[in-house]
């Protein structure tokens, strides 16, 4: 059983993030009927939407239904079923939620993917978006500030640790995790790899770059988190990156290229549903 | 550590840095080995990059020796990954 939520499922929140002191953002747990409203989305904002993977056969099927023809045919590529089903609501729901902003059918959003695989939207310049996945939980954020990164990671025991750290991990950041206790060692870990793979992935360049060049301070405000990037300071890149909570268990970062908004809003997104429910 | 002649995989062929990769995928996937395609494109196993640079660690480790991470984007199946390395010893 998952440590209550914070929130009450379908609530849209909204968590003050300027200070890095502050209370953590923490997204809504998806449970039960009810949905959260499609609201309307300011410039300068940032939406963050939580989607639980694991939802019924018949509503996986009406979710492959909003898929394009290329979206079908990758989804039917994966070796594993599992896999098919996570891609498949991941994508729907994606279609689902980013069409209710641009007041359009799922089905007729165009997306196209980056150089790098970035999935982003075709003749789009105010809205953009990246998902992430970890587990059963994908998370979807949505900007209007520019191009934006997110990252999720289940905390679990990883293997070859050491060796991990010394790939991964700045010569600066790597006492940051080995002076722990073996116990906080995963997550300190997992902290500093959702903060560098959200923030190359806002400039949709994926881990294709030695990560270890990439140095974080993850105590610092998030416009200054980036303290190196690849022997540049980050002033020509400028991104702003802060944590959230995606659900007990996970860590999570968020990357957007400019600064972050005073509020964040967190919401949750339940199978299926969604467009019937639409109040906003 | 450009090499390191007591890593068991040190002069593996090609042939056996595929088996290790198999054996590695249908462990991770938790499925059995004859499922997994040598000539399928990394991507439909869905590794997150958390496992893909994971497994390139473990490699490092078998072979004895660094390997670019970003290869595996020129080179993107088990097949054509394997005779790479196999071909840089």
């Amino acid at each position: 059983m998952a440590a209550a939520p914070l929130l009450a499922a379908g609530r849209t929140c909204a968590i003050t993030t300027l200070n890095p002191l502050a209370k953590m953002i923490r997204l809504p747990e998806a449970r039960g009927s009810r949905l959260a409203p499609l609201t309307g989305i300011s410039a300068d904002a940032l939406h963050l939407w939580s989607i639980p993977l694991h939802t019924s056969k018949s509503q996986v099927a009406q979710l492959r239904e909003v898929l394009s023809a290329s979206e079908r045919e990758k989804a039917e590529s994966f070796l594993l079923d599992a896999q098919t089903q996570r891609y498949i609501v991941c994508r729907g729901a994606v279609r689902q939620i980013v069409a209710g902003y641009l007041e359009m059918a799922p089905k007729q959003l165009s997306l196209v993917n980056g150089k790098f695989g970035k999935p982003q939207l075709e003749h789009q310049d105010s809205l953009w978006f990246n998902i992430t996945h970890s587990g059963d939980l994908a998370v979807l954020a949505i900007s209007t500030i520019g191009e934006v990164g997110v990252d999720i990671e289940q905390i679990r025991p990883i293997r070859g640790l050491s060796r991990m750290v010394d790939r991964c991990l700045a010569p600066g950041e790597r006492p940051d995790v080995l002076r722990l206790p073996a116990a906080e060692k995963d997550r300190q870990f997992l902290r500093y790899w959702t903060h560098k793979e959200a923030y190359l992935k806002t400039f949709g360049v994926g881990i294709r770059r030695p990560l270890e060049k990439l140095e974080i301070d993850l105590t610092a405000p998030p416009s200054r988190r980036i303290m190196n990037h690849f022997g540049h300071f980050p002033d020509e890149l400028a991104a702003s990156v802060t944590e959230f909570c995606p659900a007990e268990g996970f860590v999570g970062a968020i990357s957007v290229c400019g600064s972050l908004p005073a509020d964040i809003a967190a919401q949750a997104w339940v199978g299926g549903r969604f467009r019937a429910q639409r109040v906003g | 550590m450009t090499s390191d002649k007591s890593a068991t995989g040190a002069t593996a062929t090609a042939e056996e840095i595929q088996e290790w990769m198999v054996a590695y995928l249908a462990r991770e996937l938790d499925t059995a080995p004859q499922s997994i395609d040598v000539t399928a494109p990394f991507e439909t196993f869905a590794l997150d990059s958390a496992s893909a640079i994971g497994m390139t660690g473990d490699l490092e480790q078998w072979l004895g020796r660094r390997i670019d991470p970003t290869v595996v984007y020129d080179y993107p199946t088990i097949e054509e990954f394997s005779e790479y390395l196999a071909d840089q010893r």
